[in-house]
């Protein structure tokens, strides 16, 4: 499958989605990675997770970037602002505390098919708080 | 004795090194040029060389720099390889225009020698022949050490 990646910066501070990546109803994805770096020195608590209800009305997504050009282009996106914005996950697939520093992160890697998004359907970060804005790069197979 | 290559080692693997030079906002810190052959990226390293936080991108220019006047070469990692054709540069009479997206981002902690280590497998990322790739100064950054690991074909 081939693999596609984005890199974005986080606009929502407060407690809530600060990111979603979105499948499109014809592909689903397995994510591959997901960097997160702080861009102020505000400590920060970030989950990764399966939100209850997706995201409606998504602001400007981003389709994520073919990393071979020749590949199809990608249809999976990223948003930062909704029409009404993803619910809570019940429960997360990832935490993270970060120190309040600039540049504190984490990469979190997967394997082949190892966490995998429907079609039609999202992941979100999670702003557990009020959070620092954070740099993302999210790699995925399509 | 015969030797035959796997499709793999049919490539060249060639690693360049090289210092950056731009650190305003919104510029090109490193150009990855490539020649007649396209190239996969299998390893970028880039670190502070002073105490201050910096906000980077990966990404392709949507327009290649023109005229580079600093450039570094790549080299074979084995010697018996043919010379890449592939450069790295950091200085132009035109700099590489800004990517429309990011295939990475990165803020690096504030402290000489932080930074990040990207890595990709077999033909994940790819630059076509006389394309590039880019490293951008999304924000005022320090001078970088950067290092690129390629195979090219």
């Amino acid at each position: 499958m081939p693999f596609y990646a984005l890199g974005i910066l986080t606009t929502a501070t407060a407690t809530g989605a600060a990111c979603e990546l979105r499948t499109a109803s014809t592909a689903r994805v397995a994510v591959r990675e997901c960097h997160i770096t702080l861009n102020a020195a505000t400590a920060s608590v970030i989950g990764l997770g399966r939100p209850a209800a997706i995201g409606v009305t998504p602001t400007s997504p981003v389709t994520v970037l073919q990393q071979d050009p020749a590949d199809a282009n990608g249809t999976a996106t990223s948003a930062l602002a909704w029409g009404t914005a993803p619910t809570a996950p019940t429960n997360f697939l990832r935490r993270f505390s970060a120190a309040g520093t600039i540049g504190t992160g984490i990469i979190w890697t997967f394997g082949p098919r190892e966490l995998v998004i429907a079609v039609s359907a999202s992941l979100v970060l999670w702003n557990f708080q009020t959070n620092s804005a954070f740099n993302v790069s999210w790699v995925v197979e399509e | 004795m015969l030797v035959y290559k796997t499709l793999a080692e049919a490539s060249t693997s060639c690693s360049a090194g090289i210092r950056t030079a731009t650190t305003a906002a919104a510029t090109c810190a490193v150009e990855i040029r490539t020649g007649a052959n396209r190239v996969s990226v299998r390893e970028i390293w880039t670190l502070n060389t002073s105490g201050t936080p910096g906000n980077l991108g990966l990404g392709r220019p949507q327009a290649r720099g023109i005229t580079p006047s600093t450039t570094a070469p790549f080299l074979a990692q084995d010697p018996d390889d043919e010379a890449p054709l592939s450069v790295l540069a950091t200085a132009w009479a035109t700099q590489p225009t800004v990517p429309v997206d990011f295939l990475r981002r990165i803020y690096t902690l504030n402290g000489n020698g932080s930074g990040v280590w990207w890595t990709f497998g077999p033909r994940e990322l790819i630059v076509e022949a006389n394309a590039s790739l880019v490293l951008w100064n999304i924000a005022i950054n320090v001078v970088q050490e950067v290092v690129v690991v390629l195979e090219e074909d």
